[in-house]
């Protein structure tokens, strides 16, 4: 492993879950991760990079561990399924790879990973779509059990973005999950910041009337 | 402050400021909602295995490659394809509008040009690079740019009731598109350069910049000044490009080649 400096064991070793992190997140030993990876693990994401493109061997074993968990969250809260989520966790680092030359060394890489990931993910839905109109029914499979939650915590994050419309998703993923700031989402959608926040208001606005109407549905009920 | 407050704070703001958190505090709807955003995403975790296997994937035959130029290399590369084109046609088919028309109408027409094509040029080469900063949008600046030329045009021409208007109309369209043809080839050898991430967007603003290389020649070329003519015969042409590249983008799109077929052939590589 290098032993360059500035680059931190733990980011390659561990992932970018550090130790400290994890015991301070009891649920992370128990398989839920919490959604914001803390930037300071994101900090030799550049350097790291760098290195990829001047084809070090250690560098893709590095950004994978770094990233990779991130993504799969990004992916996870905007389709459905796991496997769906791993397959497109594979195409985005195949298409960074096959890109790699387009990051400018001194740039932000989020907002260059995630442009990538998020056009992985259009492709994705409309691969699945076009597979999905052509699929006929040959039988019901049996409903996936819904994840067990407790019932103070309120309804999960992929849940509740779900009822959002697709450009809001996508922007409130970035921030609460993939930990980008207004300007590095701005640069991974091709968007300005004042689109970016906009959309974000309006996402919020959206998400609290609906947990209210949620919670009113549910009073009346009981 | 209140929920409206709230709701500004948390897209504005990576932490709630002191008054945002007070009132949390004491809002059960907007604790719900923070406290729903901080959920985490229950996924199982990346084994290493998993991890290593991708990893190991993309290092195979790891090539060094040479970082893409910055974004005002090919804006001026696009500069520079844009004038040289238009030099050329200019030459060919002589300045004979710039003869007729009032010096005020030609230098403000041009200049709408020239700031047009300086926008589009500007924001195609920062589409060509992932997660570059964009001060206009993409998506919105071609319709901008039609909206802007068709303002300059309804303001400084006179709207005329020609008679065989096609029969005027066509032979300009006929000699613009061409020329945007034409210019789009090196355009597109320049996006070749960086990386396509939404066809259907670039397509549109290449066709758009490809199509103001052909709006261009024929305002310095010919002569008739009738709004209606300029909007339909020599704005057409640009929109007519801008349209043409969307549908090629879609295409390209819907075929789900994307970045896979544009940039297969690994642009930077130095081995």
């Amino acid at each position: 492993m290098s032993d360059s400096p500035g680059v931190s064991k733990e980011m390659l070793h561990q992932g970018v879950t550090p130790p400290v992190a994890a015991a301070n997140h009891p649920q992370m030993e128990c398989g839920v991760q919490a959604n914001v990876v803390p930037r300071q693990s994101f900090a030799d994401l550049d350097r790291w990079m760098e290195r990829y493109q001047q084809a070090d061997p250690d560098a893709p074993t590095a950004l994978v561990r770094a990233l990779s968990p991130a993504l799969l969250r990004f992916f996870k809260s905007q389709v459905a399924s796991r496997e769906q989520a791993d397959d497109l966790l594979q195409e985005t680092w195949l298409r960074i790879h096959r890109v790699r030359h387009t990051y400018r060394p001194g740039e932000p890489v989020l907002p260059w990973i995630y442009a990538i990931a998020r056009r992985v993910r259009v492709d994705g839905y409309r691969r699945t779509r076009r597979i999905t109109l052509r699929e006929i029914a040959m039988e019901l499979l049996p409903e996936r059990p819904a994840p067990v939650r407790d019932r103070n915590v309120g309804p999960a994050f992929d849940t509740l973005v779900a009822a959002l419309p697709e450009a809001q998703r996508e922007v409130v993923t970035m921030l609460k999950v993939g930990g980008l700031t207004l300007e590095e989402v701005a640069r991974a959608t091709s968007s300005t910041v004042g689109a970016v926040k906009q959309k974000a208001h309006r996402a919020y606005e959206r998400l609290r009337d609906l947990l209210q109407s949620g919670e009113g549905a549910k009073g009346a009920a009981q | 402050m209140n929920c409206n407050d709230l709701a500004k704070a948390l897209s504005e703001e990576p932490q709630l400021p002191l008054e945002a958190q007070e009132h949390v505090k004491g809002c059960k709807r907007c604790q719900t909602l923070v406290n729903t955003l901080n959920t985490p995403v229950a996924t199982e975790p990346l084994s290493p295995a998993t991890l290593q296997q991708i990893a190991e994937g993309i290092a195979i035959n790891l090539r060094p490659v040479i970082p893409v130029a910055p974004a005002g290399h090919f804006f001026g590369a696009f500069a520079v394809i844009f004038v040289s084109i238009v030099t050329l046609c200019v030459y060919r088919m002589r300045a004979l509008a710039i003869a007729v028309m009032p010096p005020l109408e030609a230098v403000a027409t041009l200049t709408a040009l020239a700031v047009s094509t300086g926008l589009v040029a500007y924001s195609l080469a920062h589409q060509m690079i992932p997660g570059s900063r964009h001060r206009i949008s993409p998506r919105l600046l071609p319709v901008g740019i039609g909206v802007l030329l068709t303002i300059v045009i309804a303001v400084l021409f006179q709207f005329q009731h020609e008679q065989n208007f096609w029969g005027h109309a066509w032979p300009c369209i006929r000699v613009g598109t061409p020329i945007g043809v034409l210019a789009a080839v090196p355009f597109w050898l320049i996006l070749r350069r960086g990386a396509i991430l939404s066809p259907s967007m670039t397509g549109a603003t290449t066709g758009l910049l490809a199509g103001l290389v052909g709006t261009s020649v024929l305002e310095i070329h010919c002569p008739n000044l009738d709004a209606w003519h300029i909007l339909i015969s020599h704005l057409g042409v640009a929109m007519l490009c801008a349209l043409a590249g969307l549908s090629i983008g879609l295409a390209i799109e819907i075929k789900g080649y994307a970045v896979n077929s544009l940039n297969s052939n690994h642009k930077g590589d130095l081995a």
